[in-house]
């Protein structure tokens, strides 16, 4: 009788254990929230390929009925796909036509969460490493005195290191900080080749197929200003998930580029003049 | 198997990093043409500056910068470059109208030129 007490003390304690530091999944239900990267990586073995695409101006100068609200503009377009090495490690690579000065890019990223949050033990939240770097495919301008002059082979490349933290509080609610690092090998007179930026994004599920994304990246730099002609990146999407691996993302941003590498250092368009943007992303998830 | 990839993987990533890096900005003199110039930006600079009376209006035995087609003889054999751009002799400083172009009409008109005088 002690022996089946001791038993079913000992089983009790283990599940309660378990419970109380349980693995919190899906803060995000994808690897990308509008423009920022979220903390979720692709579990091991899984491939996703995915197609972004980023419209012209819904309104503005760009925009209204002679361009059927920009719908017949792509500012750009991203194809690509991203791989699953563990399940705490993804790399991807895209080719991404490019709204910035730096056309024709081929993107590569790497991924790697550092922590998962867990419920009741002691990681609150989850962190998330990013590395990226991008090499512009573009052929060089003959002129001199152009970001695409390239007179060093370096000058097609850029680079992106960011940390992601991110918490569910929960299935309805998740929010995600971060601050990153880019990096231009080249870039115009009096602009510096480190950009330093933060970033605050959230999940508003309503239920458990949609959900409400909002995106906000801000470059932190003296000549980022408005006055300047620069503005922050702001993106608010809808998340669906059809089922089948499916995730359908519409979203609108006054950002034209897709990768970090674009979009931060060169967002000139702006919200309020009318300057933002239909995009979507559609992504397919394939068991390899 | 990723053990292997992760050993592969992370020092070429780290080597393309270090090898691959610079530290570079355009000089002053340099042009940023952020967005491609077409026609379109710069009809209103060349009609001002070069298309009025007795100039490239068409009236008279010069060619008519008020359209594209007028200009194009002289944008393909590289004389509108050497004048506006090397000479910096047009428009003329005893013109009727413009006898200089602004710094801003002449960036404009130079990232026209790095989007091979784009028409569209």
């Amino acid at each position: 009788m002690q022996r089946l007490l001791t038993a079913v003390c000992f089983i009790t304690c283990l599940t309660f254990g378990l419970s109380a530091q349980e693995v919190v999944y899906q803060t995000f239900k994808d690897t990308r929230i509008v423009n920022t990267h979220s903390i979720e990586t692709l579990k091991a073995g899984m491939m996703d390929f995915r197609v972004g695409h980023r419209f012209g101006d819904i309104a503005g100068e760009g925009g209204g009925w002679k361009t059927l609200y920009g719908l017949e503009n792509a500012a750009d377009v991203a194809i690509g796909f991203d791989f699953g090495l563990t399940d705490q490690w993804m790399v991807g690579i895209n080719r991404a036509k490019g709204a910035g000065p730096l056309r024709q890019n081929v993107n590569t990223f790497t991924k790697f969460r550092l922590m998962q949050q867990e419920e009741g033990g002691n990681k609150p939240f989850s962190i998330t490493v990013l590395a990226a770097g991008t090499v512009s495919t573009q052929a060089k301008t003959p002129t001199q005195g152009s970001l695409s002059s390239f007179d060093k082979g370096a000058h097609r490349l850029s680079y992106h290191l960011q940390v992601l933290f991110a918490k569910k509080f929960s299935p309805y609610f998740s929010l995600q900080g971060g601050g990153a690092w880019t990096y231009r090998n080249i870039v115009p007179f009096n602009d510096v080749n480190d950009l330093v930026s933060v970033s605050l994004s959230s999940r508003i599920n309503f239920t458990k197929a949609l959900g409400v994304v909002l995106d906000f990246n801000y470059p932190i730099s003296e000549l980022r200003t408005t006055e300047n002609g620069y503005y922050p990146i702001v993106g608010i999407g809808l998340e669906w998930e059809t089922g089948g691996g499916h995730v359908f993302l519409i979203n609108l941003t006054n950002a034209e580029g897709i990768n970090e590498t674009d979009y931060l250092p060169y967002t000139q368009t702006n919200w309020l003049d009318g300057e933002y943007r239909l995009g979507f992303t559609i992504a397919r998830l394939f068991k390899l | 198997m990723t053990t292997k990839i992760k050993y592969i993987l992370l020092p070429a990533i780290a080597s393309i990093l270090i090898m691959a890096c610079s530290k570079d900005q355009l000089d002053a003199e340099s042009l940023i043409c952020e967005v491609p110039v077409v026609y379109d930006d710069v009809r209103d600079v060349i009609s001002a500056s070069c298309g009025y009376t007795e100039c490239h209006n068409g009236l008279g035995s010069l060619d008519n910068y008020n359209n594209f087609a007028g200009l194009e003889s002289h944008l393909s054999s590289g004389r509108f470059s050497s004048r506006v751009f090397i000479a910096r002799d047009m428009p003329p400083s005893n013109a009727a109208g413009a006898t200089s172009l602004t710094e801003a009409e002449l960036n404009v008109l130079k990232c026209w030129e790095q989007n091979g005088f784009s028409e569209f």
